[in-house]
């Protein structure tokens, strides 16, 4: 033991003399010729340079969710998370190797892992962080590097432009302080508005019309309940299906209702600018009422889901699956789910996403999100900060233009690996989804070649044209192809042609006294709500709400984010 | 001891320096056991001092800011504490209970079949239901009591209207105990059947002689032997008091029944889901632990006043 | 008068087989369901079609997970881990609770040890300080931080006390007057005698360290040396989390319940095999009155 802390020791005193050493600008490069020296800076301020020897950064690697491990079989057997696809492509590329310091699952594993490391006040020299208050933590403990240099030398064109394409609402905003970028933030892509989604083959059984109002949207649901859909002589099918927490987590929460309430103009569990200018909460608003009593009546004829408070979302989706639900909202890429996917399969189902239901201008009434999904942040001191910046414009840009054997490698492994870029940090304009939906639609309808497309677009391509050979056909295609046709074809072009209203909602952080009391603010409305849509409360137990919600806290946090907001 | 009370003075002298190198060989033993609670338990017992703290990794425990008894008044000022205490109290206080009857009376009963295969497969599967987790089980639960399930199909066989079992204020807590025991008696019921091996058998055959049948046998041999492992495991269970099953009421409950089913853990789990709160949340476990603590050491102190030997 | 007896006997032990059986059986059909879904297609699986016999029978996710080769890395850390583990855990459980069983008389510090032990059962300081003293002890990514945090497991140490409480006391007797050390009087006298309740004690502990998943995440670094149960865990997809399209396509082919119940049989299975191993010495019933005196 003495031994090993003795050996510790030293090697801790040899990496603080070596640091000590590059405490001058130039200070590693001191015993270098001027060549070397010349090479070194050149990689440096290249976004592609190649480093002249091969640099080794730390870092946390992000394993993304992935059923098992695949790669059994295929000549990636031996890959490991410092030795892949991702990571022979940086080398070969930039020369630069990464060594983990943990690695973890995407997600609650990683956040952990991130927040021990920094307890623990020893954190990689790169890393991706998820929250907003990690990153600002970081920020205020001074542990990061400022890396406004680093983004104005070296941040790609596609980076730049990605940014900018959020407007005034640019993701750089969000990790400035005092001027200084102290991180790269992941871009959020908008997902476009939730749709409602239909069973097509119920519809034409019934001979019913696609609906749009909400009105229409009751006389598709209730023909669904009544008129036997299916077609198997029995009552066994239920309305809508809806998440037993009713609505939030905007974005592009599946099976949550709230088009219901914006169709209202209510915009439950965000705060929004009222007439005065002012920062509101939405699920106080009186527009609340109106959509309450209309769901509750829905509930109370069974248009909603009879038991969808205690249902999980297992539950929703074998609902779905096993054809005794047509209907529920959901985002544009509702088709990957199980419950499309199975029912596809296995039930015949063919599905359509309907802008239902709308509001009182034809529109569906859609939440605007964060424009951020994460951050790259390098250990103050680190020495080669620059590597971030190179990894996310590979990353970002490169790698899509590249069309050599190592890309398809990674290609492969998008589908197969647990792995990732060692930084899972892609920056892409806001509508990304929709440019890649355009240009293979473009290719597909004979107006563009196929080589306009890039490696991604690429493989969606090919999907659409089995999809639709397979349709041709008349047989029924791969489930996956359906999933990306169905979702990047036909719901994603619908942002375009039933193109939604927007709203960008005014505070999106957690102000000071939501750290603590909003868990029992939210506790108090969703029990309000839910109980008066099942009808174990009535209308006035909403006011009874906002007076109880006003008084416990719900005002104090309300002046703390309008003061916030003012501050800016 | 009576051998040694008539002993020669001699032999006791030698039997005195026994006992103090037998007291010496006890403490070596205890040592190495006593250095791994120490440095496992003891020391990373400093982060406790989180709970005084408005506590930031970033600064570590000695970089944060001392807050005192904050973080504990902002527990009981929440406008649900009184509310949150009394769900978990009563779930767990059932489950405490009935987590001993049932396995104890299961025990019982398995011990009664002489056909070693049968009894060993019925332990055997009683016992695998502990190794699901609720995540898994909570499909199949909700599936059984939902309105489609076994449980209403016999309510309405019978003439009784449906029930939401699980949105229901009345019956929640019933179905979580209920299932918590399902799931539990088998493997709660291995120490019980330990424990009844080691009940001398000649004490049956004295019984049966005298003519009693075997259920006296049981109320008057089985249950009396059985007595301090069930009060021993009343006294462990007595440090879950606080703890009413985190897993399994978060996979079940839902916003209608937060009325009787938000407990403690649950509650504090959503007041971290906002922002991570290590501090409320140490300060929460700290409070839950010296309350079992006084709990177990006062049912220590009643048992032996009671039965004149204490628990441990 | 013989047979009225067995008559009644006859009534008793068809209630008590019935009830037996009836509560075994609320014990089983779960687990064949849970297997059955595991050899089920992933459509009827969606879709709650499987009940106790699997729809659209195929073992594709047994193939998936037992073709994996971290799958068998991964279990043999977890028996690497169990084995040693229990050794650990044995030990002090044995070594502890021995001379805690003592009475005052005999051993007057046992109060103030025992209060200690109860201490620690009860209290602790959280994940991220335990971590720092692992990690200064440089145990981390070594199989070392997943069996000596816990090597004292305080609730077996005070159940075996309480058994060793139950020995009687004039085997004890008899061996000192000859001159026996504790530790020869444990090893010659009370283990033998504790068979039963060292085989609880030992099963505890092998199922927590089998089932424990939470330090092989917080304690290994790399995927590569995670424990079976943490290397599992890694493998679900919580399809609610997902909001990033990027993440699609690979999500799509998979269906999560199949395999979760795939996963759950198979790490379910040794547990499965050890317990007859272990039950036969609760079973079988070891009368202690025939070595008493």
């Amino acid at each position: 033991m003495k031994k090993r802390t003795l050996s510790l020791c030293l090697a801790a005193a040899m990496a603080m003399t070596a640091m000590a050493g590059c405490g001058d600008s130039n200070g590693s490069m001191a015993n270098m010729s001027d060549e070397e020296k010349a090479a070194w800076e050149a990689a440096a301020n290249d976004p592609y340079g190649k480093y002249p020897e091969l640099v080794t950064y730390t870092c946390g690697y992000n394993l993304t969710a992935q059923g098992a491990d695949t790669l059994a079989g295929t000549p990636y057997e031996n890959d490991t998370p410092s030795d892949n696809a991702y990571t022979r492509y940086l080398k070969e590329l930039l020369n630069i190797q990464n060594e983990n310091m943990f690695e973890a699952q995407t997600g609650d594993d990683y956040n952990q892992k991130v927040s021990m490391a920094i307890a623990a006040q020893d954190i990689p020299d790169i890393m991706f962080v998820n929250d907003y208050s990690t990153m600002v933590e970081l920020v205020e403990n001074d542990m990061i590097e400022d890396l406004t240099d680093v983004y104005n030398n070296l941040a790609c064109e596609t980076v730049k432009a990605s940014y900018e394409s959020y407007g005034e609402n640019s993701p750089l905003n969000y990790v400035t302080f005092d001027g200084k970028i102290m991180a790269i933030p992941k871009t959020q892509l908008s997902d476009g508005q939730d749709f409602l989604w239909l069973r097509k083959d119920w519809l034409e059984n019934l001979n019913l019309e696609e609906p749009s109002t909400l009105d229409e949207m009751a006389d598709v649901l209730r023909a669904f309940i009544e008129q036997d859909p299916d077609g198997n002589g029995q009552d066994d099918t239920i309305g809508l299906a809806a998440l037993s927490t009713v609505y939030g987590d905007y974005p592009n929460n599946t099976f949550a209702i709230d088009n219901i309430f914006t169709a209202f103009d209510a915009y439950p569990n965000i705060w929004i600018t009222d007439d005065a200018g002012k920062a509101v909460y939405g699920s106080i608003q009186p527009e609340m009422k109106d959509a309450l009593q209309l769901i509750a009546d829905w509930y109370a004829e069974g248009l909603i889901d009879k038991e969808f408070t205690t249902r999980t979302n297992d539950d929703i989706v074998a609902l779905i699956s096993s054809g005794q639900c047509g209907a529920y909202i959901g985002p544009w890429w509702s088709p990957f789910s199980p419950a499309q996917t199975a029912s596809y399969a296995s039930k015949d189902a063919e599905w359509i996403n309907v802008s239902a239901p709308v509001g009182s201008d034809g529109k569906i009434n859609a939440i605007n999100t964060k424009p951020y999904a994460g951050f790259v942040v390098v250990r103050k001191g680190y020495e080669h900060p620059e590597i971030a910046m190179k990894i996310v414009n590979v990353n970002s840009e490169y790698s899509k233009q590249d069309k050599t054997d190592a890309v398809n490698e990674i290609v492969e492994n998008q589908a197969i690996a647990y792995f990732n870029w060692p930084l899972y940090c892609e920056i892409q304009p806001g509508n990304e989804a929709e440019n890649m939906t355009a240009h293979v639609e473009a290719v597909l309808d004979g107006s563009a070649d196929v080589s306009t497309l890039n490696t991604q677009e690429q493989g969606f391509y090919e999907s659409a044209v089995r999809f639709l050979e397979a349709e041709e056909a008349g047989q029924k295609a791969d489930s996956a192809d359906y999933s990306q046709y169905m979702s990047r074809q036909v719901a994603i072009h619908k942002f375009q042609s039933e193109p939604a209203n927007f709203l960008t909602p005014s505070y999106l952080e957690t102000s000071e006294t939501m750290k603590t009391k909003w868990a029992s603010l939210e506790k108090l409305e969703l029990q309000t709500i839910l109980k008066i849509i099942v009808g174990e409360a009535d209308m006035s137990s909403f006011d009874e709400f906002v007076e109880s919600w006003t008084a416990a806290g719900g005002q104090t946090i309300t002046d703390e984010i309008n003061e916030e907001i003012s501050a800016k | 001891m009576k051998q040694g009370n008539n002993a020669p003075a001699i032999r006791r002298t030698s039997q005195a320096g026994h006992a103090g190198k037998e007291k010496r060989m006890f403490h070596l033993m205890m040592l190495p056991g006593m250095i791994m609670l120490f440095l496992f338990t003891f020391v990373p017992l400093f982060g406790s001092l989180m709970a005084f703290q408005n506590y930031v990794p970033a600064k570590g425990i000695f970089g944060s800011k001392w807050v005192g008894l904050e973080n504990f008044k902002f527990i009981f000022s929440l406008p649900d504490s009184r509310q949150v205490f009394v769900n978990t109290l009563v779930i767990a206080f059932a489950k405490l209970v009935l987590n001993i009857i049932v396995p104890v009376f299961f025990a019982i009963l398995l011990n009664e079949i002489t056909s070693k295969i049968f009894k060993r497969t019925f332990q055997t599967i009683v016992y695998l239901p502990h190794f699901l987790s609720w995540v898994v089980l909570a499909t199949v639960v909700t599936n059984m009591f939902s309105l489609t399930g076994p449980f209403n199909a016999v309510i309405s066989a019978v003439g009784g209207s449906p029930i939401q079992f699980l949105a229901d204020n009345n019956w929640f807590r019933k179905v979580i105990v209920a299932t918590d025991v399902w799931k539990e008696f088998g493997y709660n019921s291995v120490v019980y059947l330990a424990a009844l091996t080691s009940i001398d058998l000649g004490l049956y055959e004295a019984a049966s002689i005298d003519g009693a049948n075997r259920f006296e046998q049981t109320l008057h041999i089985t249950l009396p032997s059985l007595m301090p492992t069930v009060i021993l495991m009343t006294a462990l269970n007595l440090g879950n008091i606080l703890n009413a099953g985190f897993d399994q009421v978060f996979n079940l409950y839902n916003p209608i029944v937060y009325e009787t089913a938000d407990i403690i853990d649950t509650y504090v789990y959503r007041i971290g889901m906002v922002e991570r709160q290590y501090s409320i949340g140490t300060a929460v476990g700290l409070l839950k632990s010296v309350i079992s603590f006084i709990l177990i050491m006062g049912a220590n102190k009643t048992a032996k006043k009671l039965t004149g030997s204490g628990i441990f | 008068m013989k047979k009225k007896m067995s008559f009644g006997k006859i009534i008793s032990k068809v209630i008590i087989w019935a009830v037996v059986v009836i509560f075994t059986l609320s014990c089983l059909l779960p687990l064949l369901n849970m297997i059955a879904i595991s050899f089920s297609g992933s459509d009827a699986v969606a879709a709650n079609e499987v009940g106790l016999l699997p729809k659209d029978f195929n073992v594709s996710t047994y193939k998936k997970l037992l073709q994996d080769a971290q799958f068998w890395r991964s279990f043999l850390i977890s028996v690497e881990r169990v084995v040693l583990g229990l050794l650990i855990n044995m030990f002090f459980t044995v070594s502890m609770a021995y001379p805690l069983s003592k009475s005052k008389l005999r051993f007057p510090a046992r109060d103030v040890y025992i209060k200690f032990v109860i201490f620690a059962m009860l209290f602790s300081g959280g994940v991220i300080p335990l971590f720092m003293v692992v990690s200064n002890l440089h145990l981390t990514n070594t199989i070392w931080s997943l069996v000596l945090p816990g090597a004292v497991p305080v609730f077996n140490v005070i159940l075996m006390i309480n058994f060793f409480k139950g020995v009687p006391e004039s085997l004890d007797e008899a061996a000192r007057i000859d001159g026996a050390s504790p530790i020869e009087i444990l090893i010659k006298i009370y283990l033998p005698v504790s068979l039963p309740s060292l085989a609880t004690v030992a099963l505890f502990s092998i199922v927590n360290h089998w089932n424990d998943y939470f330090s092989g995440l917080i304690y290994m670094s790399k995927s590569a040396m995670y424990p079976l149960q943490t290397y599992i865990q890694q493998l679900t997809v919580d399809i609610t989390q997902v909001t990033d399209a990027e993440q699609l396509k690979q999500i799509a082919s998979m269906n999560n319940r199949t395999f979760n119940a795939t996963k759950i049989v198979v790490s379910t299975i040794p547990l499965l095999v050890i317990y007859p191993f272990l039950q036969k010495y609760f079973v079988s019933g070891m009368v202690i009155g025939a070595v008493k005196e």
